[in-house]
């Protein structure tokens, strides 16, 4: 290239730079100038301040109906509740929950009666009165327990015994059947102690009429106790677990006379159980181990010891998908669920695998839950969705799949396709 | 040639003694002012107990003015913290929702550390099942941010003590809203840049008070994401502090303010508050809170 050309060619680069520099600095400038001017825009905090609630503190009503179309059976309820909350002096508490369901006619529970009846029940959630001193409370009234780790697994989990009458679809809390109860707790750091006196237990309730027979046996049923002791470190929880108990539901045993009677009889037992639950990263791997002493053997009225395993994890993936997993093994008596004239109980291993994700910041949230018993092909997908409209509105809506396979369809659950859906309002 | 190289020494020279002047006028760097501010988040944090505010709600702009296009979705907020260790970088800190009803008595434990190998530990009280569960979040940083109780906010807008994780560069200082501020520009290191939604962060800080009077966040291809505006500046106990947080989503139309109704800075309580006791033990829960709400300013 001719100097002359290369000398006019670098002075044309030059002043492009140069004049590139100057308007950069401009742009920079006026970058600058945007930075320090006023916003745009802005919030009136006090204009767009939600109105303040008229509501008394402590207090909250709830209204609910639910609806459900099964391949067989159809559900149909309504309900309304009344929570209260207060301190009532200094170191108590008070906690009250009642709720009244109707059972609208159709409903599997209204049918179950021969005259398919309406009809409606109050159930007394919580009562209780708790009292906190230096390291301990007491708490005393009507209120659940829970005990064990693994979701979805009984291994542990034995204390309050459950409530089939109610849908699986309303809140977990719900399908419990609140016992009377005294319940103390210490703790010193990272250390809990807790013990429970029932004075008389109940049985799991799965009808609300013609209960005589289950009612004989809760009159002669006395009381429970138990206790527990957790220690924590640093991602993981120990607890051991000790109670005598009765079992949640009786047996149905043959009597030894000529020709033999039938009779229905319960478990008295003492329950020594284990739960493990260690956190590693996002992962948290549980465990619940239980042995359970003299269980009756259905039709034999034999007694025989048991020991249950519960094993399982939870998964929160880098996008806040929860994936959990889980396998129970558990003695089932076959001979009670008519499965084997033997009289006998067969080990099972019952898998669970659920997901779940909220979205729309937290307003929908989705999940998916699948239990597998192997061994009798009986299975149960459920997707179930719930959203919440604005701070008092939630919809709901589940479709479930179950194959009952070789063991007997209940009128609690049937097999095939089962559609629901519920409305909430919550005050 | 000289030509080209003179322009290019003019040009740069400029550049240096306008940012020089900037810097020198700061008598701090960048890293320094932003290493203070969030010394100053964290000693505000520091055994406090607040009751806060989160409404949220879809919004337009009429007249210059923002305004809620629906009726704002509330919750209230009851929070204690504490921060820990040598440096007082890691935290304790147990949160109960109080509204709205569906969620009330929900209560979240949290230790977080500061140290990047330790797992943030967590126990949420679950109220329907009346029973503490320990959560598994990892070390927090390893996952997406997520909503803070369904607002706008995430958990990543909120935290404090990564301010060694960003390089920092002093845009401009000058008179913002009456107060002298310097704005500066956040980037994230490669560190920081997989863990965050954020290209970019710009911050208006007070420079007297060491307070972000605002904030903005740009996604990763430099859009203007979010803009956190504060107000209600208030100091309490030496430290400066906004009562007043409002966070506009531009990508979503929806904003959310965080309002601290009432806050207690400096209490001191019994250290086992902050243990999973206080989840299940209402009536100590309550005993110790009323007795630190005496103290509510």
């Amino acid at each position: 290239m001719p100097s002359s050309k290369r000398r006019i060619s670098l002075r044309r680069i030059a002043a492009g730079l140069a004049i590139s520099l100057a308007l950069a600095s401009v742009a920079d400038k006026a970058l600058a100038e945007d930075l320090l001017s006023d916003d745009e825009f802005s919030f009136d905090v006090e204009q767009n301040a939600p109105s303040p609630s008229a509501w008394p503190e402590g207090l909250e009503l709830t209204a609910e109906h639910l609806y459900s179309q099964g391949d067989k059976s159809t559900s149909q309820r309504s309900s309304v509740g009344l929570e209260f909350e207060a301190t009532p002096w200094k170191g108590g508490f008070l906690r009250f929950e009642n709720s009244y369901r109707y059972y609208w006619r159709g409903d599997l529970l209204a049918r179950r009666a021969s005259s398919d009846q309406p009809y409606g029940r109050n159930k007394l959630s919580e009562l209780w009165l708790q009292q906190s001193n230096q390291d301990c409370y007491i708490k005393a009234g009507r209120q659940t327990l829970f005990w064990g780790a693994v979701e979805g697994t009984f291994a542990v989990d034995q204390v309050t015994p459950f409530d089939y009458t109610e849908s699986l679809f309303t809140d977990y809390s719900n399908i419990r059947r609140p016992q009377d109860m005294i319940l103390g707790a210490c703790f010193y750091g990272q250390t809990k102690w807790q013990a429970f006196v029932t004075p008389r237990a109940t049985l799991s309730r799965i009808s609300h009429r013609d209960t005589f027979a289950f009612d004989e046996i809760e009159d002669a049923m006395n009381e429970e106790l138990g206790a527990s002791f957790q220690q924590s470190f640093e991602g993981l929880d120990l607890t051991l677990f000790y109670a005598r108990l009765y079992a949640n539901t009786p047996v149905t045993v043959l009597t030894n006379s000529f020709p033999p009677q039938a009779t229905l009889d319960v478990a008295r037992y003492d329950l020594v159980g284990l739960s493990v639950v260690k956190a590693i990263g996002r992962l948290l791997l549980e465990m619940d181990l239980g042995y359970k002493r003299d269980q009756i053997i259905a039709i034999s009225g034999e007694l025989e010891d048991q020991l249950e395993v519960a094993a399982g994890f939870e998964y929160t993936t880098s996008g806040n998908h929860q994936l959990n997993a889980g396998i129970w093994s558990y003695k089932l008596d076959t001979a009670q669920l008519a499965l084997s004239s033997a009289p006998s109980s067969d080990r099972v291993e019952q898998f669970t695998a659920g997901w779940s994700k909220t979205y729309d910041n937290d307003d929908l949230t989705m999940s998916l839950l699948g239990s597998w018993l192997a061994k009798h092909q009986q299975s149960r997908l459920t997707v179930h969705g719930r959203y919440q409209i604005d701070d008092y509105w939630q919809y709901s809506a589940a479709l479930s799949y179950t194959e009952t396979g070789d063991l007997t369809a209940s009128n609690l659950v049937a097999d095939g396709w089962e559609a629901s859906m519920g409305v909430k309002i919550d005050i | 040639m000289q030509f080209l190289k003179s322009a290019y020494q003019t040009a740069l020279t400029s550049l240096v003694i306008s940012l020089s002047t900037i810097t020198f006028a700061a008598d701090l760097s960048p890293q320094e002012v932003m290493d203070k501010v969030d010394q100053q988040a964290r000693e505000v944090s520091d055994a406090t107990l607040s009751k806060s505010q989160l409404s949220s709600c879809d919004f337009a702009i009429k007249n210059k003015k923002v305004l809620c296009t629906e009726t704002p979705r509330l919750k209230t907020i009851e929070s204690l913290s504490k921060q820990r260790g040598d440096a007082k970088k890691d935290a304790q800190s147990i949160s109960i929702v109080l509204e709205p009803a569906s969620e009330s008595g929900i209560g979240m434990l949290t230790y977080s550390y500061d140290d990047s190998s330790k797992d943030t530990e967590s126990w949420l009280y679950l109220s329907a099942l009346g029973k503490v569960k320990r959560m598994a979040s990892g070390t927090g940083e390893d996952q997406e941010p997520v909503s803070l109780f369904g607002s706008e906010f995430t958990t990543e807008d909120m935290e404090n003590g990564k301010t060694d994780e960003y390089d920092y560069k002093l845009l401009q200082s000058g008179q913002y809203q009456g107060r002298e501020v310097w704005v500066i520009e956040a980037k994230p290191k490669p560190v920081r840049y997989a863990k965050t939604n954020y290209g970019k962060l710009l911050y208006w800080i007070d420079q007297e008070r060491y307070l972000p009077l605002k904030v903005q966040t740009y996604d990763k291809r430099g859009t203007l994401h979010k803009r956190i505006m504060a107000s209600d500046h208030e100091l309490i106990n030496g430290h400066w502090l906004s009562r007043d947080l409002t966070i506009y989503n531009l990508k979503r139309q929806r904003l959310s303010n965080m309002k601290t109704d009432k806050i207690a800075v400096n209490v001191s309580f019994d250290p086992d508050f902050l243990t999973q006791r206080t989840l299940t033990d209402f009536a100590y829960r309550e005993r110790v809170l009323q007795s630190l709400r005496n103290y509510f300013q």
